[in-house]
């Protein structure tokens, strides 16, 4: 379903090129749960970034959906990764103005879905998530884990085919982090949800069902579990 | 969707107080002043355009060159309005009218005998209501001012009078007629917004020199209104051609009254007199004839329109910057939430959509808040402005969309900047890491917009003070006489012969130190008429030798009682015969050309060529306001023949002290010469103030609105420093940590703002200093502009903006730095 050829992405600095990523080459199918590692710095967020979309590469392929995403405009892109890609920050990134059932109903306003269902497709988001109870709350209101979780249930609210997600745990603490990456773990088996994650940690790493280390942006090595 | 963008609008206007209050009051102050001119230009706009077919009426202006004199009038000679009639069918009726002098009013009230002083009368043709429309409460328009002894008083007019009795049929006596005048209708109160002011109305046909100068072509003292046919009116073209046929009519007509005063007309058109007939449209007389010299109108200006006009929107736009500026100096904050959003997939447009929602929401609140404020407030603001504006003018359907057109721009204004501005933020870069950018753009931005906005108020504050400087100029310059502690008598013609026994009376009292009888003040009643004076031997200067003189004919009192100063020559005498002399100026002197005029004549050709021989020379002194040069003028001794001004006045200088009872002791004198008549009388410099009026209003309209542009600036400078102070709060935890004092780190908060406003001050300053001298253009006598000025503005700007600042400098510096470095 994704597909990167020979993705480079550099900054010019003085007359020297900084290569962030070098040349890299990725496929992800459907279905599958990759997890990105390597020391900081090594290019796996702006390689997450690029497959989201999110930022370009200086140079390369990039398919998605069969689509030849480095030729299309930043409009076609959006749409695309509107509808098919959910993020999940390590900052969570909730909209601070807005409520936990605000901010899950804001992708569907984009998608311009009709207000009655968006009120039926939130409900059902806040059931399976056990959060109805905190559905007026404002994101200052709820722990890290909570937060988290609204980040998910906002991410999975558009039923998109691909979440990518940042350090989804880095700012957890460990039992926290566990629920998230079990979340992960059960969407991914029951739901055919496709993952992407960057992790600093060799034990969430091995939720995914393939392992791919980074550094000095390239791949260094891929390892299935 | 666009529930949703109010939604966050207004969690966001909640959140953040702060800035939700500067930004909501300074909104709503520029409103509020939006609002204030916005009155203030509609009614000036208004004037004169409730008359029936108010587009088809004009006034008659006179563009005359007569000698050296040229002049351009609101008033015609009295033949005027029938020769245009009767000429030019264009024309389809004329109406002319005359202000005469004030008159006692003797009447009956409640069987009681009394009299006032009417000041406020007009008299008009019998066609007069006909053609201008004031409305009628009572009696007919068509006969009401047929015959000679009919008055139509306003409503005002009938209570002063009649109180609250029918005045309809009752009867006044007017001081100069012998028969009694009847009541035969009462107008409504005129409107605030006709040029033509007036309280009682009397035929012309009463007035015995409107009937006497009916030949005249010179005799410049009537307004002559037409009504044009409406196929005329609406054709400015045919307007043009109309007035193109007036000069050969006016040279046929007007030759044999210039025979009559010794001007053959061929000979006054080949020394470059002219003589024109002009048609201005009636809605025009208020805003349009500030250069039309009229004793009938007091006219406004279109140059305060467009000056109010600039402010208002100079301080829309300043408080639109604010929102501009906070909206961006928060953009850390807000940029978060545009990439959230923009990495949820929504497009710029919504985006833009939302900020331009809360925009919206900030002026919808600005402006209830400024409504509240201008009712609040209007009744001062009229105060101020001598206005008698109506807030119900704020809520018709015109003023209601007007305003919502308003908020919407405002809106536009305000938030376009930060809504272009933070869209276009690329959402990786906010949200990789902790989310806090760098915005090098929305940096210069800012400080050039508070650049801006301390520019503005600047040149308010400069403007302001010269404004006053030149107003306290008016009091003080030394006006070629002593305008302090003198009291005028007025209406002392009615005393007669026995106007001397009274002065000598007022003479005896212990407070008055002199007084002296006149048919002229200082203000007031000038006669200008032209002379022909005496050539200098050697004096080669050839062709017209004509010039005009203002005069008043005086005793010998006059010098000494106003304290003039005679430059050579003496001041008229009981000791001489001095019919035949005369005082002239030292602008008349020098403009004659005389080298010595001690001893040169001069021939009054409107009075017999009768001749004046000049016994003194005074220093110049003001007659009219400082706008106005210092003209050429002449005092004739009270026995001359010259000519006969109806109109006397006492002029007493008095004791400093005790001013009531001097007052008290004068009118007791009055009364004993004239129980029946009111006694009437002003100050000199009290009449010297009012000529200023207008100036003086501009003042204080002027130093309001700096006011409030100054607020404005520093309420935007406030939520800078505040967010800027909170941007810091880590670098000024470090610095402390490090060493610094607080001295320190306010002074590293301040300067760059203080930066700021010094580069405003210095680009005021050549913006002030044109604009000052263009206004100053209108004084012939004026203030310079002085370096001071300019260095006091700037004083105030800095403090002022250096206060702001500081406030919040001192609470970041004073805070502990443990804090906000545990923080981050």
């Amino acid at each position: 379903m994704l597909s990167l050829k020979n993705i480079s992405k550099y900054y010019q600095a003085g007359g020297n090129k900084t290569y962030v990523l070098n040349n890299v080459s990725l496929d992800v199918d459907a279905g599958e749960f990759v997890s990105i590692m390597g020391p900081s710095g090594s290019g796996k967020s702006t390689l997450l970034n690029i497959i989201g979309m999110l930022d370009e590469p200086s140079e390369g392929y990039h398919y998605f959906m069969k689509e030849a995403v480095h030729q299309l405009k930043e409009k076609a892109r959006s749409a695309l990764y509107k509808e098919y890609i959910g993020f999940v920050f390590q900052a969570y990134h909730l909209i601070d103005e807005l409520t936990v059932y605000e901010n899950i109903e804001t992708p569907l306003i984009y998608q311009n879905i009709k207000s009655s269902e968006r009120k039926a497709l939130v409900a059902d988001m806040l059931d399976r998530f056990q959060i109805v109870g905190k559905k007026d709350l404002f994101p200052a209101q709820l722990s890290g884990g909570q937060q988290q979780l609204v980040g998910i249930a906002r991410a999975l609210i558009t039923k998109p085919r691909v979440i990518l997600a940042d350090e989804p745990t880095g700012n957890l603490n460990s039992k926290q982090g566990e629920e998230i990456m079990e979340l992960f773990r059960k969407l991914n088996k029951e739901d055919k949800v496709t993952i992407i994650q960057v992790t600093h940690s060799e034990k969430n790493a091995e939720y995914g069902t393939r392992i791919i280390n980074v550094l000095d942006g390239k791949i260094d090595s891929s390892r299935n579990v | 969707m666009i529930k949703n963008y109010f939604k966050i609008a207004w969690r966001n206007l909640t959140r953040n107080k702060v800035s939700s209050i500067i930004n909501i009051s300074g909104l709503a102050i520029g409103l509020a002043c939006v609002l204030f001119i916005g009155l203030y230009v509609n009614d000036e706009l208004s004037y004169d355009r409730f008359f029936k077919d108010t587009n088809r009426l004009y006034r008659v202006n006179l563009d005359g060159k007569m000698g050296n004199e040229e002049f351009l009038l609101g008033h015609t000679p009295p033949p005027v309005g029938a020769a245009l009639k009767n000429n030019f069918s264009e024309i389809e009726s004329y109406t002319r009218i005359f202000r005469p002098g004030n008159e006692i009013v003797y009447f009956e009230n409640n069987g009681q005998k009394k009299s006032l002083t009417e000041k406020n009368l007009l008299a008009v043709d019998a066609n007069f209501l006909q053609l201008l429309s004031y409305p009628l409460v009572a009696g007919n328009v068509n006969t009401c001012l047929n015959g000679v002894n009919s008055v139509v008083l306003t409503q005002k007019a009938a209570k002063k009078y009649f109180g609250d009795a029918s005045p309809m049929g009752k009867t006044l006596v007017l001081d100069e007629y012998s028969k009694p005048f009847t009541v035969t209708a009462v107008l409504k109160d005129l409107p605030t917004q006709s040029s033509l002011q007036f309280d009682m109305l009397q035929s012309t046909e009463s007035i015995p020199p409107v009937k006497r100068f009916n030949w005249s072509w010179v005799w410049l003292q009537m307004g002559t209104y037409v009504k044009l046919k409406p196929n005329v009116a609406s054709d400015a073209a045919g307007i043009k051609r109309l007035e193109s046929k007036f000069p050969a009519m006016v040279s046929q007509q007007a030759a044999s009254a210039f025979n009559r005063i010794g001007q053959p007309w061929a000979e006054f058109i080949k020394k470059g007199g002219h003589w024109d007939l002009h048609l201005q449209p009636i809605t025009e007389l208020h805003l349009h004839s500030s250069n039309v010299g009229t004793r009938y109108f007091n006219p406004g200006d279109i140059k305060y329109v467009y000056i109010f006009s600039a402010i208002a929107l100079f301080i829309i736009l300043l408080a639109c910057i604010n929102f501009m500026n906070l909206s961006t100096a928060q953009s850390a904050r807000r940029a978060k939430e545009v990439g959230i959003r923009k990495v949820l997939g929504s497009g710029r447009k919504q985006l833009i959509g939302q900020f331009m929602a809360e925009a919206f929401l900030y002026c919808l609140f600005a402006a209830v808040i400024a409504l509240l404020i201008v009712s609040l407030a209007l009744p001062a603001f009229n105060q101020l402005s001598e206005k008698t504006l109506n807030i119900g003018a704020l809520f018709g359907f015109k003023a209601i969309a007007g305003i919502m057109g308003l908020i919407v721009i405002t809106a536009i204004l305000a938030g376009s900047y930060p809504a272009f501005f933070l869209t276009s933020l690329k959402p990786v870069s906010i949200l990789k890491g902790s989310g806090i950018f760098k915005d090098a753009n929305g940096f210069v931005m800012r400080n050039a917009l508070v650049i801006f906005q301390f520019t503005v108020s600047t040149v308010l504050i400069i403007c302001t003070i010269i404004v006053y400087k030149q107003l306290n100029f008016t009091q003080t310059k030394d006006l070629g006489f002593n305008k302090e502690n003198v009291l005028i008598v007025e209406n002392a013609e009615r005393l007669g012969q026995s106007a001397e026994s009274m002065r000598q009376e007022l003479l005896r009292l212990p407070q008055v130190l002199n007084a002296t009888i006149s048919t002229g003040i200082p203000t007031q009643n000038k006669f200008a008429d032209t002379y022909i004076p005496e050539l200098e031997p050697g004096n080669t200067k050839s062709g017209e030798n004509n010039i005009l003189l203002s005069s008043f004919v005086v005793d010998e009192a006059f010098a000494p009682t106003l304290n003039l100063s005679m430059l050579s020559g003496r001041n008229f005498s009981t000791a001489f015969a001095d019919s035949a002399s005369v005082v002239i100026n030292e602008s008349a002197a020098r403009q004659i050309g005389w080298k010595n005029p001690i001893g040169k004549t001069m021939t009054y050709p409107g009075g017999n060529n009768r001749q004046f021989k000049v016994v003194g020379v005074v220093k110049d002194f003001n007659v009219e306001s400082l706008h106005d040069v210092v003209a050429p003028f002449a005092l004739f001794y009270k026995t001359s023949k010259t000519y006969g001004s109806p109109t006397s006045y006492i002029t007493v200088r008095i004791k400093p002290g005790d001013y009531a009872a001097t007052i008290a002791a004068i009118q007791s004198k009055w009364k004993t010469f004239m129980p029946d008549n009111p006694f009437e009388y002003s100050f000199l410099d009290a009449e010297f103030d009012s000529l200023y009026r207008a100036d003086q209003t501009i003042g204080k309209v002027f130093s309001v609105f700096t006011f409030l542009s100054l607020t404005v600036a520093c309420l935007g400078l406030l939520g800078l420093a505040i967010y800027t102070a909170q941007r810091r709060t880590k670098e000024i935890g470090i610095r402390k940590v490090l060493g610094a004092s607080i001295e320190n780190v306010v002074t590293m908060l301040s300067k760059d703002f203080l930066k700021l406003v010094i580069i405003a001050c210095v680009l005021a300053f050549p913006i002030a200093w044109y604009a000052m001298n263009k206004w100053l253009q209108d004084f012939a006598y004026r203030t310079p502009v002085s370096w001071w000025v300019f260095s006091l503005a700037a004083g105030i700007t800095l403090v002022i903006a250096l206060f702001t600042i500081s406030f919040q400098s001192v609470k970041a510096a004073l805070t502990n730095p443990i804090k906000s470095l545990h923080n981050e």
